[in-house]
């Protein structure tokens, strides 16, 4: 594990600060080309770019300070009416945005700095504002830095001061329009609840305040409330060095905009790494509670068996809560695909409005990380297959705009994402027509509209008759359906032709909690996913010996894999022996066990990195006795098993299941 | 929600220079012609008190004493508007309950920015 520090590099602080206000940005630019005369917007788009400029000098990245400062000028000018927002600006707004994100970037040593881009969007910029005044030289820039002082306030009032109507909320925000304010109330002189009286005044301010003013001018905001000795101000020299070094970690952003630092209390900021550990060190706790449970019931002793429960009740609320802290709202992923939508859509000459629901729903944020592919190769497809031209779509007597869908809801334990268009939808007949030219089903073969459907997710299948720069061969398909059931979800397409289709993603909740049925083989034990196992079946062991390597399920033949021979455990099966049937990748599977013991829900811990080369295990978990069990990843373990298959091998027999109970 | 402020002068141009400047920052202006009458009008709620300091009948310290008295206003800031900067008077003022002061002649902005100290 990695140490990750709490007081981490305030450059990286900025750049993760800077990235979501280039997001917010991004969101901003594609709501003011909707609502061009926008102010709200206006102001949201200035405010980020004064932001990133502002702070990216003070915290050194100068390249990005001046380019932007660049883009601020002309914001400034549509913000005060002298500039028309239109659709260039916008284009030129969002390159130049990519552009700050590539000078962040290449400021950190991520990537290689071009400056051509750059140059580019600076001089298409001059062309919307006047050269002349609009750029002042950047070295004046950061010019306030030097008149500004820290003061220390301290202000006593008289205990009679709110006798004589006065209210101090507007004094502190007199002060606050004077510079950056940090307040303390010190409630030392509170005297006890019995001589208390609720009208005076017993609290004491401690103030830092930065601001470039005169002492009078902060003396004069406490001109009706200082009796002449309730106020003492002390300049601090250097103010600013010492707010950098010090403890008020809030203070030193110089602008009015400051007051997103103060938001950002609120909310903290934590290295995703320290939340894995925390969920590892629960994970841990939560298999020793087991035991503990264990324990106490089997020691028959009443006071340990309530302290047990009692822990029991904390460790499961400890760990909900934990895993809650990795819940995000998927709103910031949709929200970037606004973007991409907008490019694609003017790329293909489509016109389209995309609408998104339920973006406040949460979950894990691993689970957000990996769909986000998958959800791009959906969109694409939408956009590229799905909706029509605007010419086609009125020839149809459809509005021009198609319309593009995000749906996130919570459902149980799974989140549903669904990716909906009113385009011309999927047509039955072409899938089914394109899957028996491809051999991929038989041509006698009867199927429902849904099976149809689900064929668009076999390897090699695509439908569009001509291949696009934008979803390319609809290679992405079957990679998508392969994404997402690597993160424990699936994936399904319903549609109505020439009125849409519905691709639904349901996925678990959480990556870190696996529903999982725990077997035995020998004296191991091993857990498989619950989502992927369709049956268990339990067989006369010698009706399966003697190399049979099939089994026959419902006039399905499922091939095996003795999981005994697999992992070379104990001398093989009881007289009886149990079976899992679980879908794979590469198609059903039959894994051979000694028994099934049942439901287990379990905290996955990841293996360590001396074990990160071995395949078909996709984790760990520790049981209730303190043993560990292997959670199998079984797409794996059945294409290792097909790959040895793969290997000269006597000809399969059959075993039917029917004549076995 | 626009906030009530009671503007009491006897000098009518006074009341109608106060009033017009409240009004067009955004204020409700209840005007009454001396101490006296600002007590009879107190009957709905009100944020602020804007008192001259000399009135016939009751002035503006005594007023600002019966305001304090009162169970619904004692909290209620009171600005006094003087033309002497007296610091002897203002403590006079402020041991009568006033909240702040203002000295004539003022501009109409130092009106507001005082109001808005007080109110914010």
């Amino acid at each position: 594990m990695s140490d990750v520090s709490g007081n981490a590099d305030p450059r990286l602080a900025f750049c993760e600060e800077a990235r979501d206000l280039l997001i917010d940005l991004e969101s901003a630019l594609l709501e003011l080309e909707n609502d061009p005369r926008d102010a709200e917007t206006i102001g949201r788009v200035f405010r980020a770019l004064h932001t990133i400029k502002g702070s990216g000098s003070m915290f050194g990245f100068d390249e990005v300070a001046s380019f932007t400062h660049n883009l601020e000028s002309a914001y400034d000018l549509v913000r005060s009416g002298e500039l028309a927002v239109t659709p260039a600006l916008i284009s030129l707004t969002l390159c130049a945005r990519d552009h700050i994100l590539h000078l962040l970037e290449s400021s950190l040593g991520h990537i290689p700095l071009n400056r051509a881009p750059g140059l580019a969007i600076l001089s298409a910029i001059r062309e919307f504002v006047d050269v002349r005044d609009a750029f002042p030289s950047l070295v004046d820039l950061p010019a306030p830095v030097a008149a500004l002082t820290e003061f220390k306030i301290r202000f006593a009032p008289p205990v009679d001061l709110f006798l004589r109507g006065s209210n101090l909320l507007p004094l502190f925000d007199e002060l606050r329009e004077l510079g950056d304010l940090v307040i303390h109330a010190d409630a030392s002189a509170l005297p006890p609840l019995a001589n208390l009286l609720p009208d005076h005044c017993y609290l004491v301010w401690n103030m830092r305040l930065f601001a470039s003013c005169s002492p009078e001018a902060i003396r004069d905001v406490f001109l009706f409330v200082d009796d002449g000795e309730s106020l003492t101000i002390t300049a601090v020299e250097d103010a600013p060095e010492l707010a950098a070094a010090g403890e008020s970690v809030e203070t030193p952003s110089l602008e009015k905009a400051g007051s997103t630092a103060r938001l950002a209390t609120t909310s903290l900021r934590v290295p995703a790494a320290k939340l894995d550990e925390l969920i590892n060190i629960v994970g841990e706790l939560v298999t020793t509670q087991a035991r503990l449970t264990r324990f106490a019931t089997q020691s028959g002793d009443i006071e340990i068996a309530h302290i047990a429960e009692e822990t029991e009740r904390l460790t499961s609320l400890l760990r909900d809560n934990t895993m809650s802290l990795r819940m995000l709202p998927i709103e910031a992923t949709f929200a970037r695909y606004r973007r991409l939508v907008r490019d694609l859509a003017g790329e293909l000459g489509k016109q389209i409005e995309l609408s998104t629901v339920g973006g406040d729903t949460e979950l894990d944020k691993s689970v957000i990380d990996q769909i986000a592919d998958p959800l791009v190769h959906l969109i694409r497809n939408s956009v590229d297959h799905g909706i029509e031209t605007p010419e086609e779509r009125r020839r149809l007597g459809k509005p021009a705009s198609g319309r593009l869908v995000l749906t996130a809801a919570h459902a149980g334990s799974q989140v549903h994402i669904q990716v909906s268009d009113d385009g011309h939808g999927i047509d039955p007949v072409r899938v089914r027509a394109k899957a028996i030219e491809k051999g991929l089903i038989d041509p006698r073969a009867e199927l429902s509209d849904s099976e149809i459907f689900s064929l668009i997710f076999l390897t090699g299948f695509s439908t569009a008759s001509s291949v696009s720069a934008v979803s390319g061969r609809g290679v992405g398909m079957d990679v998508v359906k392969r994404n997402v059931e690597s993160l424990r979800g699936s994936i399904e397409v319903t549609s109505t032709l020439g009125q849409g289709t519905v691709f639904t993603l349901k996925l678990p909740l959480t990556l870190a909690i696996i529903d999982g049925l725990l077997v035995r083989v020998a004296d191991q034990h091993f857990v498989f996913p619950v989502v992927q196992v369709i049956e268990c079946l339990e067989v006369k062991t010698d009706t399966l010996l003697r190399g049979r390597e099939f089994i026959e399920v419902r006039g399905k033949l499922v091939p095996l894999v003795f999981l005994h021979r697999f992992f070379r455990l104990g001398s093989g099966p009881g007289i009886r022996t149990q079976i899992l049937v679980a879908q794979t990748t590469s198609g059903d599977f039959g894994f051979v066990v000694d028994a099934v013991i049942g439901d287990h829900k379990t905290v996955i811990k990841q293996l360590g990195p001396l074990c990160q080369q071995v395949e078909a295990v996709s984790g760990a978990t520790i049981l209730g006795d303190g043993s560990i069990a292997l959670i199998l990843d079984v797409d794996k373990l059945a294409h290792l098993a097909l790959a040895e298959a793969a290997r000269p091998s006597p000809p399969p027999n059959l075993v039917s299941v029917g004549q076995n109970s | 929600m626009s906030r009530t402020i009671l503007a009491v002068d006897d000098s009518a141009s006074m009341r109608q220079l106060v009033g017009f400047t409240l009004r067009g920052a955004g204020y409700t202006v209840i005007e009454a012609s001396d101490g006296q009458d600002a007590l009879d009008k107190l009957k709905v709620p009100v944020n602020l008190v804007l008192t001259d300091l000399n009135m016939p009948r009751l002035d503006g310290l005594g007023l600002t004493r019966a305001i304090r008295a009162t169970v619904n206003y004692r909290y209620t800031p009171i600005l006094l508007l003087t033309t002497e900067s007296d610091p002897a008077r203002k403590q006079e003022a402020k041991a009568a309950g006033a909240t702040g002061w203002l000295v004539k002649p003022f501009q109409p902005e130092q009106l507001l920015a005082t109001i808005k100290k007080v109110l914010g």
